[in-house]
Protein backbone atom coordinates (compact mmCIF):
# COMPACT_ATOMS: atom_id res chain seq x y z
CA UNK A 1 0.00 0.00 0.00
CA UNK A 2 2.61 2.54 0.76
CA UNK A 3 4.44 1.50 -1.71
CA UNK A 4 2.01 3.16 -4.14
CA UNK A 5 1.72 6.41 -2.56
CA UNK A 6 5.80 6.10 -2.82
CA UNK A 7 5.63 6.50 -6.32
CA UNK A 8 3.51 9.05 -6.60
CA UNK A 9 4.94 10.83 -4.27
CA UNK A 10 8.25 10.36 -5.65
CA UNK A 11 6.50 10.96 -9.70
CA UNK A 12 5.48 15.16 -7.31
CA UNK A 13 9.02 15.43 -6.11
CA UNK A 14 10.91 14.30 -9.67
CA UNK A 15 11.80 18.85 -10.39
CA UNK A 16 12.65 18.75 -6.48
CA UNK A 17 14.60 16.03 -6.53
CA UNK A 18 16.45 17.07 -9.53
CA UNK A 19 16.99 20.54 -7.96
CA UNK A 20 17.92 19.43 -4.93
CA UNK A 21 20.28 17.04 -6.20
CA UNK A 22 22.34 20.02 -8.08
CA UNK A 23 22.65 21.72 -4.86
CA UNK A 24 23.81 18.36 -3.35
CA UNK A 25 25.94 17.78 -5.55
CA UNK A 26 28.10 20.67 -5.15
CA UNK A 27 29.12 20.05 -1.96
CA UNK A 28 31.18 16.79 -2.77
CA UNK A 29 32.14 19.49 -5.55
CA UNK A 30 33.00 21.88 -3.51
CA UNK A 31 35.51 19.13 -1.09
CA UNK A 32 37.04 17.96 -4.09
CA UNK A 33 38.18 21.58 -4.80
CA UNK A 34 39.24 22.12 -1.55
CA UNK A 35 40.91 18.95 -1.00
CA UNK A 36 42.96 19.62 -4.64
CA UNK A 37 44.15 23.28 -3.91
CA UNK A 38 45.55 22.29 -0.71
CA UNK A 39 47.06 19.52 -2.34
CA UNK A 40 48.32 22.42 -4.76
CA UNK A 41 49.11 24.66 -2.09
CA UNK A 42 52.22 21.69 -0.74
CA UNK A 43 53.06 21.45 -3.92
CA UNK A 44 53.95 25.20 -4.54
CA UNK A 45 55.38 26.14 -1.53
CA UNK A 46 58.66 24.17 -2.45
CA UNK A 47 57.80 25.38 -6.05
CA UNK A 48 57.90 28.98 -5.03
CA UNK A 49 60.92 28.06 -2.46
CA UNK A 50 62.87 26.69 -5.58
CA UNK A 51 62.69 29.89 -7.28
CA UNK A 52 63.72 31.77 -4.15
CA UNK A 53 60.25 33.14 -2.24
CA UNK A 54 60.34 32.35 1.01
CA UNK A 55 56.98 34.22 2.01
CA UNK A 56 55.61 30.87 2.38
CA UNK A 57 57.38 28.14 3.60
CA UNK A 58 57.05 24.35 5.36
CA UNK A 59 55.10 21.29 5.06
CA UNK A 60 51.78 19.75 7.20
CA UNK A 61 53.97 20.09 10.33
CA UNK A 62 54.34 23.45 10.36
CA UNK A 63 53.80 26.07 7.45
CA UNK A 64 54.15 29.83 7.91
CA UNK A 65 52.22 32.43 5.50
CA UNK A 66 54.53 35.46 5.89
CA UNK A 67 54.64 36.16 9.84
CA UNK A 68 51.36 33.58 10.41
CA UNK A 69 52.38 30.21 11.42
CA UNK A 70 50.47 27.49 11.51
CA UNK A 71 51.09 23.84 13.20
CA UNK A 72 50.00 20.96 13.32
CA UNK A 73 48.56 19.79 16.88
CA UNK A 74 49.40 16.36 17.27
CA UNK A 75 53.28 17.87 16.31
CA UNK A 76 52.66 20.22 19.47
CA UNK A 77 51.28 17.88 21.89
CA UNK A 78 54.76 15.97 20.70
CA UNK A 79 56.47 18.86 21.28
CA UNK A 80 55.15 19.68 25.20
CA UNK A 81 55.79 15.91 25.81
CA UNK A 82 59.09 15.09 24.05
CA UNK A 83 60.87 18.49 25.43
CA UNK A 84 59.00 18.53 28.43
CA UNK A 85 58.89 22.66 27.96
CA UNK A 86 56.68 25.33 26.99
CA UNK A 87 57.99 27.02 23.79
CA UNK A 88 55.27 29.98 23.35
CA UNK A 89 55.69 30.96 19.93
CA UNK A 90 54.74 27.49 19.04
CA UNK A 91 51.74 27.03 21.10
CA UNK A 92 50.38 30.50 19.47
CA UNK A 93 50.81 28.59 16.48
CA UNK A 94 48.33 25.90 16.80
CA UNK A 95 45.58 28.76 17.47
CA UNK A 96 44.09 28.73 13.91
CA UNK A 97 43.98 25.32 13.70
CA UNK A 98 42.31 23.94 17.02
CA UNK A 99 39.46 27.07 16.49
CA UNK A 100 38.94 25.61 13.12
CA UNK A 101 38.56 21.78 14.42
CA UNK A 102 36.29 23.41 17.73
CA UNK A 103 34.32 25.22 15.07
CA UNK A 104 33.60 23.00 12.27
CA UNK A 105 34.69 19.64 13.44
CA UNK A 106 37.63 17.39 11.76
CA UNK A 107 37.14 18.98 8.22
CA UNK A 108 40.96 19.24 8.08
CA UNK A 109 40.56 15.49 7.76
CA UNK A 110 37.70 15.40 4.97
CA UNK A 111 38.02 18.58 3.07
CA UNK A 112 41.83 19.03 3.46
CA UNK A 113 44.03 16.08 4.21
CA UNK A 114 46.70 14.81 1.37
CA UNK A 115 46.13 11.24 2.56
CA UNK A 116 42.12 11.35 3.25
CA UNK A 117 42.23 12.53 -0.77
CA UNK A 118 44.58 9.75 -1.60
CA UNK A 119 42.42 7.28 0.37
CA UNK A 120 39.32 8.30 -2.03
CA UNK A 121 41.29 7.66 -4.82
CA UNK A 122 41.97 4.49 -3.87
CA UNK A 123 38.49 3.77 -2.60
CA UNK A 124 37.32 5.14 -6.19
CA UNK A 125 40.21 3.08 -8.07
CA UNK A 126 39.23 -0.28 -5.59
CA UNK A 127 35.34 0.17 -6.82
CA UNK A 128 36.54 0.22 -10.75
CA UNK A 129 38.91 -2.45 -10.44
CA UNK A 130 36.83 -4.62 -8.48
CA UNK A 131 33.07 -3.78 -7.98
CA UNK A 132 32.23 -7.41 -8.02
CA UNK A 133 34.26 -8.73 -5.52
CA UNK A 134 33.97 -7.55 -1.90
CA UNK A 135 37.56 -7.51 -0.92
CA UNK A 136 37.22 -5.06 1.97
CA UNK A 137 37.05 -6.65 5.32
CA UNK A 138 33.19 -5.81 6.49
CA UNK A 139 33.77 -3.25 8.70
CA UNK A 140 30.50 -1.60 9.51
CA UNK A 141 30.91 -0.22 13.08
CA UNK A 142 33.28 2.37 13.18
CA UNK A 143 32.84 2.54 16.65
CA UNK A 144 34.62 -0.43 17.13
CA UNK A 145 37.82 0.70 14.91
CA UNK A 146 38.16 4.10 16.70
CA UNK A 147 39.25 2.02 20.01
CA UNK A 148 42.68 1.11 17.86
CA UNK A 149 43.13 4.52 17.35
CA UNK A 150 42.91 5.84 20.45
CA UNK A 151 45.37 3.11 21.48
CA UNK A 152 47.79 4.12 18.43
CA UNK A 153 47.55 8.20 19.83
CA UNK A 154 47.51 7.37 23.79
CA UNK A 155 50.36 4.67 23.69
CA UNK A 156 52.25 6.84 21.23
CA UNK A 157 52.15 10.01 23.17
CA UNK A 158 52.87 7.91 26.33
CA UNK A 159 56.21 6.66 24.29
CA UNK A 160 56.97 10.79 23.25
CA UNK A 161 57.25 10.95 26.61
CA UNK A 162 59.33 8.46 27.35
CA UNK A 163 61.66 8.46 24.44
CA UNK A 164 61.74 12.51 24.29
CA UNK A 165 61.34 11.87 20.06
CA UNK A 166 58.29 12.92 18.42
CA UNK A 167 57.97 9.53 17.08
CA UNK A 168 54.21 10.07 15.25
CA UNK A 169 56.54 12.12 12.67
CA UNK A 170 58.36 8.17 11.48
CA UNK A 171 54.79 7.17 10.42
CA UNK A 172 52.29 10.35 10.09
CA UNK A 173 51.10 9.51 6.32
CA UNK A 174 49.69 13.20 5.65
CA UNK A 175 53.00 14.87 6.82
CA UNK A 176 55.26 12.43 4.88
CA UNK A 177 53.22 13.06 1.70
CA UNK A 178 54.13 16.76 2.37
CA UNK A 179 57.44 16.97 3.66
CA UNK A 180 58.34 14.31 0.94
CA UNK A 181 57.01 16.63 -1.76
CA UNK A 182 58.62 19.45 -0.44
CA UNK A 183 61.84 17.14 -0.72
CA UNK A 184 61.30 15.75 -3.96
CA UNK A 185 60.44 19.39 -5.23
CA UNK A 186 63.11 21.21 -3.23
CA UNK A 187 66.12 19.08 -2.72
CA UNK A 188 65.44 16.32 -5.87
CA UNK A 189 65.53 13.50 -3.54
CA UNK A 190 63.42 11.71 -1.78
CA UNK A 191 63.34 9.02 1.10
CA UNK A 192 62.37 5.98 2.16
CA UNK A 193 59.53 7.59 4.32
CA UNK A 194 57.56 6.87 1.00
CA UNK A 195 57.34 3.05 2.04
CA UNK A 196 54.78 4.21 4.35
CA UNK A 197 52.36 5.80 2.02
CA UNK A 198 52.86 2.77 -0.40
CA UNK A 199 51.81 0.48 2.76
CA UNK A 200 48.82 2.27 3.76
CA UNK A 201 47.56 2.54 -0.06
CA UNK A 202 48.31 -1.52 -0.14
CA UNK A 203 46.24 -1.77 3.47
CA UNK A 204 43.97 0.35 2.09
CA UNK A 205 43.10 -1.27 -1.06
CA UNK A 206 43.09 -5.17 -0.07
CA UNK A 207 42.17 -4.78 3.48
CA UNK A 208 39.84 -2.28 4.96
CA UNK A 209 38.65 1.00 3.20
CA UNK A 210 40.01 4.45 4.45
CA UNK A 211 41.90 2.53 6.93
CA UNK A 212 44.54 4.59 7.50
CA UNK A 213 41.52 7.41 8.74
CA UNK A 214 39.65 4.70 10.41
CA UNK A 215 42.53 2.57 12.15
CA UNK A 216 45.17 4.41 12.49
CA UNK A 217 45.40 7.93 12.07
CA UNK A 218 46.49 9.76 15.35
CA UNK A 219 45.92 13.16 13.77
CA UNK A 220 42.41 12.27 13.05
CA UNK A 221 42.26 11.05 16.67
CA UNK A 222 43.59 14.55 18.19
CA UNK A 223 40.50 16.66 15.83
CA UNK A 224 37.86 13.95 16.92
CA UNK A 225 38.82 14.30 20.56
CA UNK A 226 38.21 18.14 20.02
CA UNK A 227 35.04 18.03 19.27
CA UNK A 228 32.36 20.13 21.62
CA UNK A 229 28.97 20.66 21.45
CA UNK A 230 29.10 23.87 19.69
CA UNK A 231 31.15 22.12 16.86
CA UNK A 232 29.09 22.42 13.35
CA UNK A 233 27.79 18.50 12.95
CA UNK A 234 25.62 16.53 10.74
CA UNK A 235 22.13 15.77 12.23
CA UNK A 236 19.71 13.43 11.07
CA UNK A 237 15.88 14.74 11.30
CA UNK A 238 14.41 11.94 13.29
CA UNK A 239 10.78 12.85 12.27
CA UNK A 240 11.83 11.59 9.21
CA UNK A 241 10.58 8.26 7.23
CA UNK A 242 13.53 6.98 6.34
CA UNK A 243 13.87 3.57 4.41
CA UNK A 244 11.61 4.71 1.38
CA UNK A 245 12.17 3.10 -1.98
CA UNK A 246 14.33 6.55 -2.80
CA UNK A 247 16.14 6.44 0.14
CA UNK A 248 17.61 2.91 0.26
CA UNK A 249 19.15 4.07 3.35
CA UNK A 250 21.87 6.12 0.73
CA UNK A 251 23.48 7.73 3.40
CA UNK A 252 25.37 4.80 4.91
CA UNK A 253 26.17 3.28 1.89
CA UNK A 254 27.57 6.79 1.17
CA UNK A 255 30.29 6.73 4.27
CA UNK A 256 33.37 5.66 4.02
CA UNK A 257 34.19 5.86 7.20
CA UNK A 258 30.98 3.10 7.85
CA UNK A 259 29.61 5.23 10.34
CA UNK A 260 25.53 5.43 9.90
CA UNK A 261 24.61 8.92 10.01
CA UNK A 262 20.99 8.34 11.38
CA UNK A 263 22.73 6.95 14.59
CA UNK A 264 23.84 10.05 16.28
CA UNK A 265 25.76 8.58 19.09
CA UNK A 266 27.92 7.02 16.20
CA UNK A 267 28.12 10.39 14.52
CA UNK A 268 31.05 11.40 17.05
CA UNK A 269 33.40 9.63 14.68
CA UNK A 270 32.00 12.01 11.63
CA UNK A 271 34.44 14.50 9.60
CA UNK A 272 32.23 16.35 8.04
CA UNK A 273 32.79 15.06 4.81
CA UNK A 274 29.03 15.45 3.82
CA UNK A 275 28.58 12.56 1.65
CA UNK A 276 25.74 11.58 3.62
CA UNK A 277 24.21 14.97 2.79
CA UNK A 278 24.60 14.49 -1.05
CA UNK A 279 23.75 11.11 -0.95
CA UNK A 280 19.95 11.94 1.18
CA UNK A 281 17.64 12.30 -1.19
CA UNK A 282 15.02 13.63 0.75
CA UNK A 283 17.40 16.63 2.84
CA UNK A 284 16.73 14.31 6.17
CA UNK A 285 20.22 15.32 6.57
CA UNK A 286 21.83 18.92 7.52
CA UNK A 287 24.73 20.49 8.82
CA UNK A 288 23.42 21.66 11.95
CA UNK A 289 25.10 24.35 14.68
CA UNK A 290 24.11 24.11 18.35
CA UNK A 291 21.95 27.50 17.42
CA UNK A 292 20.07 25.88 15.14
CA UNK A 293 19.41 22.81 16.95
CA UNK A 294 18.15 24.63 19.91
CA UNK A 295 15.95 26.59 17.82
CA UNK A 296 14.62 23.41 16.45
CA UNK A 297 14.29 22.09 20.07
CA UNK A 298 12.51 24.92 21.09
CA UNK A 299 10.08 24.60 18.02
CA UNK A 300 9.49 20.65 19.21
CA UNK B 1 68.14 10.00 26.84
CA UNK B 2 69.99 6.63 26.50
CA UNK B 3 71.02 6.54 23.03
CA UNK B 4 73.49 9.37 23.73
CA UNK B 5 74.28 13.13 22.71
CA UNK B 6 76.21 12.61 19.72
CA UNK B 7 74.62 11.46 16.37
CA UNK B 8 77.78 12.68 14.82
CA UNK B 9 75.69 14.64 12.54
CA UNK B 10 76.21 18.44 11.62
CA UNK B 11 72.88 20.56 12.32
CA UNK B 12 71.91 23.78 11.23
CA UNK B 13 73.36 26.39 12.48
CA UNK B 14 72.01 27.89 15.81
CA UNK B 15 70.94 24.24 16.69
CA UNK B 16 70.33 23.59 20.48
CA UNK B 17 71.80 20.72 22.23
CA UNK B 18 71.10 17.34 20.05
CA UNK B 19 68.72 15.53 22.62
CA UNK B 20 67.35 18.68 23.11
CA UNK B 21 67.29 19.22 19.38
CA UNK B 22 66.15 15.70 18.23
CA UNK B 23 62.83 16.22 20.80
CA UNK B 24 61.74 19.37 19.61
CA UNK B 25 62.48 19.72 15.68
CA UNK B 26 58.79 19.38 14.26
CA UNK B 27 60.51 17.74 10.89
CA UNK B 28 58.55 20.72 9.30
CA UNK B 29 61.36 21.60 6.81
CA UNK B 30 60.83 25.07 7.13
CA UNK B 31 65.06 25.47 7.61
CA UNK B 32 65.57 23.46 4.61
CA UNK B 33 63.18 25.55 2.40
CA UNK B 34 64.49 28.78 3.09
CA UNK B 35 68.62 27.78 2.69
CA UNK B 36 70.09 29.19 -0.59
CA UNK B 37 72.74 26.73 -0.84
CA UNK B 38 70.53 23.46 -0.24
CA UNK B 39 73.16 23.25 2.28
CA UNK B 40 70.60 21.71 5.12
CA UNK B 41 69.35 18.00 3.77
CA UNK B 42 66.41 15.55 4.66
CA UNK B 43 68.61 12.81 7.19
CA UNK B 44 67.80 9.21 5.64
CA UNK B 45 67.00 6.33 7.16
CA UNK B 46 70.95 5.47 7.32
CA UNK B 47 70.66 7.72 10.26
CA UNK B 48 68.55 6.18 12.63
CA UNK B 49 66.56 8.47 14.78
CA UNK B 50 67.53 11.74 12.91
CA UNK B 51 65.90 10.42 9.60
CA UNK B 52 63.47 13.44 8.61
CA UNK B 53 65.36 15.78 10.53
CA UNK B 54 67.83 18.59 8.97
CA UNK B 55 71.24 17.65 8.25
CA UNK B 56 74.64 19.40 7.02
CA UNK B 57 76.25 17.56 5.14
CA UNK B 58 79.54 19.40 4.65
CA UNK B 59 81.59 17.64 1.65
CA UNK B 60 78.89 17.84 -0.73
CA UNK B 61 77.10 21.35 0.79
CA UNK B 62 78.50 22.86 3.85
CA UNK B 63 76.94 25.78 5.81
CA UNK B 64 77.77 29.55 4.33
CA UNK B 65 76.59 30.69 7.94
CA UNK B 66 74.05 32.88 5.76
CA UNK B 67 71.59 32.51 9.01
CA UNK B 68 68.38 32.17 7.95
CA UNK B 69 67.14 29.04 9.22
CA UNK B 70 67.29 29.69 12.96
CA UNK B 71 65.12 32.81 12.06
CA UNK B 72 61.99 30.32 10.50
CA UNK B 73 62.33 27.77 13.02
CA UNK B 74 58.67 27.58 14.89
CA UNK B 75 59.73 25.21 17.30
CA UNK B 76 62.58 26.81 18.85
CA UNK B 77 65.29 23.94 17.65
CA UNK B 78 67.38 26.49 16.12
CA UNK B 79 68.26 29.57 17.92
CA UNK B 80 69.30 32.94 16.39
CA UNK B 81 72.76 33.77 17.31
CA UNK B 82 75.39 35.54 15.65
CA UNK B 83 77.97 33.62 12.92
CA UNK B 84 80.77 33.83 14.78
CA UNK B 85 79.04 32.44 18.15
CA UNK B 86 77.72 29.35 15.73
CA UNK B 87 79.05 25.84 17.81
CA UNK B 88 78.10 23.32 14.49
CA UNK B 89 81.08 21.17 15.11
CA UNK B 90 85.08 21.44 15.07
CA UNK B 91 87.79 20.84 12.20
CA UNK B 92 90.10 18.50 12.39
CA UNK B 93 93.11 17.68 10.19
CA UNK B 94 94.62 14.64 9.13
CA UNK B 95 97.93 15.02 8.78
CA UNK B 96 98.73 12.13 7.26
CA UNK B 97 96.39 13.27 4.22
CA UNK B 98 96.91 16.75 4.59
CA UNK B 99 99.10 18.18 1.28
CA UNK B 100 100.63 21.26 3.28
CA UNK B 101 101.93 18.64 5.84
CA UNK B 102 103.16 16.41 2.74
CA UNK B 103 105.13 18.95 1.42
CA UNK B 104 103.09 20.61 -1.35
CA UNK B 105 101.97 24.07 -0.81
CA UNK B 106 98.43 24.18 -0.16
CA UNK B 107 96.48 26.65 1.46
CA UNK B 108 92.85 25.68 0.18
CA UNK B 109 90.92 25.57 3.36
CA UNK B 110 92.52 28.76 4.98
CA UNK B 111 91.66 31.17 2.23
CA UNK B 112 87.92 29.48 2.31
CA UNK B 113 87.37 29.67 5.75
CA UNK B 114 84.42 32.31 6.42
CA UNK B 115 86.37 33.24 10.01
CA UNK B 116 88.96 33.77 8.24
CA UNK B 117 92.87 33.98 9.66
CA UNK B 118 90.95 33.68 13.04
CA UNK B 119 89.66 30.09 12.81
CA UNK B 120 92.17 28.59 10.85
CA UNK B 121 95.32 30.14 10.55
CA UNK B 122 98.72 28.87 9.33
CA UNK B 123 101.74 28.23 11.68
CA UNK B 124 105.32 29.17 11.14
CA UNK B 125 105.27 25.99 9.02
CA UNK B 126 102.81 26.71 6.58
CA UNK B 127 101.03 24.18 8.07
CA UNK B 128 96.90 24.57 8.45
CA UNK B 129 95.73 24.80 12.25
CA UNK B 130 92.68 25.12 13.93
CA UNK B 131 91.67 27.44 16.62
CA UNK B 132 89.49 25.72 18.42
CA UNK B 133 87.53 28.81 20.16
CA UNK B 134 86.85 30.36 17.08
CA UNK B 135 86.08 27.58 14.29
CA UNK B 136 82.16 27.13 13.89
CA UNK B 137 82.75 24.06 12.28
CA UNK B 138 80.53 25.49 9.31
CA UNK B 139 82.83 22.90 7.02
CA UNK B 140 83.50 24.78 4.13
CA UNK B 141 87.11 23.53 4.95
CA UNK B 142 86.15 19.75 4.49
CA UNK B 143 84.47 21.00 1.31
CA UNK B 144 87.51 22.64 -0.72
CA UNK B 145 89.59 20.30 0.73
CA UNK B 146 91.05 19.38 -2.60
CA UNK B 147 92.68 15.69 -1.27
CA UNK B 148 90.57 12.56 -2.51
CA UNK B 149 89.59 11.91 1.09
CA UNK B 150 89.07 15.27 2.84
CA UNK B 151 92.20 15.84 5.34
CA UNK B 152 90.02 18.29 7.24
CA UNK B 153 87.33 17.21 8.43
CA UNK B 154 83.96 18.07 10.91
CA UNK B 155 83.31 16.44 13.42
CA UNK B 156 80.67 17.03 16.73
CA UNK B 157 82.28 14.91 19.07
CA UNK B 158 84.35 17.48 21.06
CA UNK B 159 81.72 20.41 20.56
CA UNK B 160 78.92 20.72 23.17
CA UNK B 161 75.89 22.73 21.73
CA UNK B 162 74.00 25.24 24.03
CA UNK B 163 70.72 24.33 25.86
Amino acid sequence: MFRESDRSMSAAQTREERLDKRRKISLTLWRRLVQIATLAFFVGVPLLNLYGVNAITGTLYSVAVGSLTMSDPLVVIQHVLAAKELYVPLLLSVALPVVLAVALGPVFCSWMCPQGFMSELIEFLHQRLMPSRNTHLAVRSGAGWIRVKWGILVGGLIAVALFSLPLFNYISAPGIITTQLASGIFLGTVGIELVVIAAVLVFEFFWIRRGWCKVVCPIGAALIAMKSPLTLRIEHNEQHKCNTSACKVACVTSCQLDIDPRNAKAMWLCTNCAACVDACPDSALLFTLSSTRFAAGRRA
Amino acid sequence: MFWGDDSGLLRPPGATSEEHFLATCTRCMRCIEVCPYKSIRLGSIWDGLSMGSPVIRARSTPCYLCMKCPEVCPSGSLMSLAKNDVQMGLAKVNEKLCLAFNGILCRTCYNACPIFDEALVMDDELHPKVVTEKCVGCGVCEYVCPTEEPAIVVGTEDVSRKR
